[in-house]
C-alpha cells in the first residue's frame, strides 16, 4: 500500500466515524470557499458485510448494514468519495467534499490541522473512555488456559 | 489522480429511470413509436438517450458488451461506476450490446434464449443517428407489422447499416427465440422486438 492510500484511508476512516455534528461544525469555515459538483446525490442503502471466522476462515455473510454514500467533485477537479454508516445524508456529503478537498495540496494541510486532526484525537478520547469503563468489569479467571492463543 | 472523469447521472435517479423505463415500455409494447428520452445528459461518446437507457437497464447483475468507438474509457469508467454493470470481453456472455449499428459483433453468435427460457436473450442498444416516423433522405424507411401495431407503422432510421436491417428482415432465429433491438437517437428512442414484422420501403 502506498503513503497516499494509507493517509487516504485514514482520513476517510476518521471522517466516517467522526460524530455527525462535530464534524459539520469542525469543516464548516474551512470549505465555505469551495465548489462541488454532486456526481451522485447522497442516497441511503443497504450493503451485505461480509466477514471470515477469526479472519483467516471460510468468507461468511455477517449481516446488513445501513450505509449512506455519496461522490462529488470540487473545483479542483478531484473527485470525493463518502460511505458512512447509518442513514445521514449530510454527513456522508461532508465527508465527501472534504474528501475531494484533501486530495489536493492547497487544502490538505490545513484541513489535516483543522478537521482530521481534532476528530481523531476525540475518537482516541471517546476510546480510552470506553476502554477504561470495559476494564473495571474485567473478570479474571484462574485457569490455564484462557482460550486466547 | 488520472483517472477518467466521472460524471452525474440521473437527477433524481428513482423518478428519472422509472419514467425513463416507462418510455422504454411503451416503445418496446408499440413498436416503431417514439418517445422522448433524455433525463441525463451526454457522457462522451454516449448520447442523452444511451446513456439514460444505460442507467436505466444496466446494474450490477447484468453484462455488457461494449463495442467500436462507443468503448472508452470514460464510458466504461462511468458505466461501471453508475450501473455496476459487468462489461464483457465476449459478445456471446452479454445480456446487453451497446454499439453502433456498423460496430455490432456477429448477431448469430449473440445469445437468442433458449426454448425453454427465450426471456434469456441479448437485447441490442444501438445507437442511431436519427429516428423518424416519415421517411428523410439518408434514412432507412422500415414498415413494421405484427403484435402492438394496429395495422402497419412506418420508422425512419438514420445509422442502419445492412447487416442489421437484414438481420431484421429475415429474422434467421426461429420463433421465439431472438434478439430484441432499442435504437438510440441523440434524445429519443424507439425498438423493434422480435415479434415484429420489418419490411424495408
Amino acid at each position: 500500500m502506498t503513503p497516499d492510500i494509507a493517509r487516504r484511508r485514514h482520513w476517510m476512516s476518521v471522517l466516517a466515524q467522526a460524530p455527525t455534528d462535530t464534524l459539520l461544525q469542525l469543516s464548516e469555515p474551512a470549505i465555505a470557499d469551495a465548489e462541488f459538483e454532486l456526481i451522485r446525490a447522497p442516497e441511503i442503502g443497504l450493503v451485505q458485510v461480509r466477514a471470515r471466522a477469526g479472519g483467516t476462515g471460510a468468507a461468511f455473510n455477517l449481516g446488513d448494514m445501513t450505509l449512506t454514500r455519496c461522490v462529488v467533485r470540487s473545483h479542483f477537479g478531484t473527485t470525493g468519495h463518502g460511505q458512512v454508516a447509518g442513514r445521514s445524508k449530510p454527513h456522508a456529503l461532508r465527508a465527501a467534499q472534504l474528501d475531494a478537498l484533501l486530495q489536493t495540496p492547497q487544502f490538505d494541510a490545513h484541513l489535516h490541522q483543522r478537521v482530521i486532526e481534532p476528530l481523531e484525537r476525540q475518537r482516541q478520547r471517546a476510546r480510552h473512555t470506553e476502554q477504561r469503563d470495559v476494564e473495571t468489569t474485567r473478570v479474571d479467571f484462574f485457569t490455564l488456559v484462557r482460550g486466547e492463543d | 489522480m488520472s483517472q477518467p472523469q466521472l460524471q452525474a447521472g440521473f437527477a433524481n435517479p428513482v423518478e428519472d429511470s422509472q419514467q425513463a423505463f416507462r418510455h422504454l415500455l411503451k416503445v418496446m409494447s408499440e413498436p416503431g413509436v417514439i418517445r422522448p428520452l433524455a433525463a441525463a445528459t451526454a457522457l462522451d461518446t454516449l448520447t442523452p438517450a444511451t446513456f439514460s437507457a444505460c442507467q436505466t437497464l444496466l446494474d450490477a447483475t447484468t453484462t455488457l458488451w461494449l463495442g467500436g468507438a462507443l468503448d472508452t474509457e470514460t464510458v466504461r469508467a462511468n458505466l461501471g461506476f453508475h450501473s455496476g454493470c459487468r462489461i464483457v470481453v465476449d459478445p456471446a456472455a452479454a445480456d446487453f450490446v451497446l454499439a453502433r449499428a456498423g460496430e455490432l459483433p456477429e448477431l448469430m453468435t449473440l445469445r437468442a434464449g433458449t426454448a425453454e427460457y427465450p426471456d434469456r436473450s441479448c437485447t441490442l442498444l444501438v445507437q442511431v443517428e436519427a429516428l423518424a416516423t416519415t421517411a428523410t433522405e439518408q434514412a432507412t424507411a422500415l414498415r413494421l407489422s405484427g403484435p402492438g401495431i394496429a395495422t402497419s407503422r412506418q420508422l425512419g432510421v438514420t445509422g442502419l447499416d445492412t447487416r442489421l436491417t437484414r438481420y431484421l428482415v429475415e429474422r434467421p432465429h426461429p420463433f421465439p427465440l431472438g434478439l430484441d433491438l432499442v435504437l438510440l437517437a441523440q434524445d429519443q428512442v424507439a425498438a423493434i422486438p422480435r415479434t415484429t414484422r420489418v419490411e424495408v420501403n
